[in-house]
């Protein structure tokens, strides 16, 4: 199932919320994945694991950050989240920070993530516009009415 | 202008976090980079594109350099494929 579809299908969507930190905002978007059945909760702990160790290794852009852990993290079947933050919080990646926009993937295994997982978010992402819609979107309406908008995106 | 082909070796190709210190390093430089797989050339600064297009194990792409420093970016982007070891 394709990013837009999945994040409808399965409402991991949270919009404007509150994080006071990196580790809550990663939260955010693994509990919505935990809930929808995707991942186990331990990708949480895999995703924080990780960038204790490595740094933010999936922040993409300024604002915006893709967290994810290895397939083997706790990942039951391939999905995302996305999640707004109302006020920004920084990751550590001073190129980029603060962030407010995290879609965390989930993939099942590294081919799946490389060649299809990690392009849709990239792709979805990859618009100044597309981003300024996503970051004022109230609601899941406002959201429908982005992707509906969006023809060159599948 | 320099530019050098060069194939990925390492398991994860330029996905990821291999492909984030790629781009990272590619900042440190002055000069204007772009990565050619293909068809496709597009700006090394910035990881969008590059996890976009997706550059895996085996693949053989060009790094093109122009600018006041290009001769350190060349050999520092090439030194860094070379060493990735994910």
């Amino acid at each position: 199932m394709n990013l837009k579809d999945y994040l409808f299908e399965y409402n991991t969507i949270s919009l404007q919320a509150e994080a006071n930190s990196w580790q809550s905002a990663v939260k955010l978007g693994t509990d919505l994945l935990v809930e929808a059945g995707t991942v186990e909760p331990r990708y949480y702990d895999a995703i924080i694991e990780s960038t204790l160790k490595l740094g933010p290794y999936y922040i993409l852009a300024p604002g915006m950050a893709m967290p994810h852990a290895r397939p083997e993290g706790g990942v039951i079947r391939t999905g995302y989240s996305l999640v707004t933050l109302k006020t920004p919080v920084a990751f550590g990646d001073v190129d980029n920070d603060p962030i407010d926009i995290l879609i965390t993937m989930a993939a099942k295994d590294t081919e799946t993530q490389n060649k299809s997982a990690i392009v849709q978010v990239v792709s979805l992402l990859d618009s100044e516009e597309r981003v300024q819609w996503l970051k004022t979107a109230k609601n899941q309406e406002d959201l429908k009415r982005i992707f509906e908008s969006l023809t060159d995106f599948e | 202008m320099k530019s050098r082909v060069i194939e990925i070796v390492n398991k994860t190709g330029l996905h990821t976090r291999p492909g984030n210190l790629f781009v990272k390093e590619a900042k440190q430089f002055e000069s204007e980079i772009w990565v050619k797989k293909g068809e496709e050339q597009f700006n090394a600064k910035s990881l969008l594109k590059l996890m976009k297009v997706g550059v895996s194990r085996g693949d053989k792409i060009e790094i093109i350099c122009e600018g006041p420093d290009e001769d350190k970016a060349l050999d520092s982007l090439c030194e860094l494929i070379a060493s990735l070891e994910e």
